[in-house]
């Protein structure tokens, strides 16, 4: 510990002017940058099936959270909230992701599609009604994810073979195991959106 | 989850000066597949801060070189090189491998940095257990069910296996990779990067970078003529699951003679396994299925399997001849 002697008073005294005789001016210009300071909160808008949502959440929250708890789209599924199912795909500028294993942040701005956009009861995508027909969907659970991945993949590609199919949907997961049927369904379905086959 | 902050810098300096901030308490966030698991599972390894690297814009590319090499930015997705015609056309092997990683929509969303850097997939530390990773003095994984994504070729402290199927696969190609340090910038080949379980800022992790470092981008050199190249993955369900066991082969041929060849089996160890008996065995040799056969029993001789994985070092055998006899054949 210092003692305050005048002794010691003055060389520190002494070694201050020193040191301002050295750096003149630029003593006083040094200003520390200001700390950047972190996101915890945002709000954004959302364009889910062409219309801007706006919500507001926080840095942790997900993006499934957003589009089914804070906006109401509840069509989205979440199952296993571990990117280990594929149940709660969506679109996000047309490529699938899953959204409880993607921050909300991520998607703020984008264009989001959900089930929801895909069809609904009066007006029923083709994929949905070859769905219904062939019974894709026995519980139901992972139907919304696999339905807009497929729609992401007839999108870029409108004859897809049994194989491509599968490994497009390699990421969902079917507890009822209704796999030949989905596959079924999407391969068939690219034939109606053809206009080579039609529903009866 | 676990409640977070999120930076969002614009350069790399910037982003070491956040990271350098907080310490070990922050990490860098790009594709999260990995991290979010953590956050939510709220694992001792979860950060509070996270510097999101996405805004710093000029580390998401595929180019070609001068000398025909091609550099890849370390935020570049796994879809993108899945998806990419010059690696296609120059590392087959490296697509290959990457459309064999995890699912299509989980491609979409994770790095190629976040693959190599990926914490392991140890169903004890991801189910919170406090094991050597998670805060504890224990491998669960050595005493308990260790018949998936265990080491079958001894370890440290921690047994699980470097699940990354990039790292083999870029070792074969004899990549280097580029951080970004407070220092300086630093190039490390993959081996380096990824030497096993080690003790780095006072944590157990499979690689060696700090926590103020960033992995920058991945140097691959311009292919040899007569360089041929498979990979080869068991899994448990055949898609989506990590590597049972893996085997990339790179084979410098002449003619039908093997002048140089590198053998690195994923999945089995806590690093990416470089075979140099299998490699020594096969060089000078006429390449042919007969030497497929034969090459397995070289292989794998200092094998330490724990109780219930003992399969993984006949796994990796057999992919080892299957990949042989595809390189033969074609």
């Amino acid at each position: 510990m210092m003692r305050y002697s005048r002794r010691n008073f003055l060389k520190a005294a002494g070694a201050g002017i020193t040191l301002t005789a050295i750096e003149g001016e630029s003593l006083f210009a040094a200003v520390a940058p200001p700390l950047p300071t972190p996101i915890t909160k945002e709000r954004a808008t959302f364009i889910i099936n062409g219309k801007p949502l706006v919500a507001e959440y926080e840095a942790r929250t997900t993006l499934w959270e957003v589009i089914a708890v804070k906006l109401g789209l509840t069509g989205t599924t979440r199952s296993c909230n571990r990117a280990s199912c594929g149940a709660c795909s969506v679109l996000i500028d047309g490529t699938p992701f899953y959204s409880c294993h993607t921050l909300a942040m991520e998607a703020a701005g984008k264009k989001i599609f959900t089930i929801e956009g895909l069809g609904d009861e009066k007006n029923l995508h083709p994929l949905q009604k070859v769905g219904y027909l062939y019974m894709a969907a026995d519980c139901g659970f992972c139907t919304a994810g696999w339905s807009v991945t497929a729609k992401a993949l007839l999108d870029k590609n409108l004859n897809p073979s049994a194989d491509e199919v599968k490994s497009a949907l390699a990421g969902h997961i079917c507890r009822c195991a209704a796999y030949s049927a989905i596959v079924r369904t999407v391969v068939d379905t690219a034939a109606v959106l053809r206009g080579e086959a039609e529903i009866i | 989850m676990k409640k977070i902050s999120v930076y969002r810098p614009t350069t790399i300096e910037e982003a070491q000066q956040m990271l350098s901030m907080h310490g070990t308490d922050a990490a860098v966030y790009a594709g999260g597949t990995d991290l979010l698991i953590r956050l939510k599972n709220r694992l001792k390894q979860a950060p509070a801060y996270l510097v999101d690297i996405k805004k710093i814009n000029n580390l998401r590319y595929i180019k070609e070189d001068a000398q025909g090499g091609v550099q890849i930015g370390a935020l570049t997705k796994l879809a993108e090189i899945a998806e990419s015609d010059l690696l296609a056309k120059k590392y087959p092997m490296l697509v290959q491998a990457v459309k064999m990683i995890s699912s299509p929509e989980l491609r979409n969303a994770s790095t190629l940095g976040g693959d190599l850097l990926q914490e392991v997939w140890c169903q004890y530390l991801r189910g919170g257990y406090a094991c050597w990773r998670n805060g504890g003095y224990i491998c669960y994984g050595a005493i308990g069910d260790n018949s998936y994504y265990h080491s079958a070729m001894g370890g440290r402290l921690c047994y699980a296996v470097y699940p990354g199927d990039a790292a083999p696969a870029l070792i074969t190609l004899d990549a280097k990779v580029k951080l970004a340090t407070p220092s300086g910038a630093k190039e490390l080949t993959i081996e380096q990067l990824v030497p096993g379980d080690m003790m780095v800022d006072g944590r157990i992790q499979s690689h060696v970078v700090r926590f103020n470092e960033i992995l920058t981008e991945v140097v691959i050199p311009p292919p040899k003529a007569g360089f041929r190249a498979s990979f080869e993955k068991l899994r448990p369900r055949g898609v989506w699951d990590f590597a049972m066991a893996s085997a990339s082969l790179g084979l410098q041929l002449r003619d039908r003679t093997i002048e140089d060849a590198r053998v690195v089996f994923g999945g089995i160890a806590g690093r990416p396994w470089r075979e140099k008996s299998v490699e020594d065995f096969l060089k000078g040799k006429t390449l042919s299925t007969d030497l497929a056969a034969q090459a397995p029993t070289n292989a794998l001789s200092n094998a330490a399997p724990l109780k219930y994985n003992a399969t993984k070092i006949d796994m990796a055998k057999g992919l080892l001849m299957s990949g042989l006899e595809k390189l033969a054949t074609s």
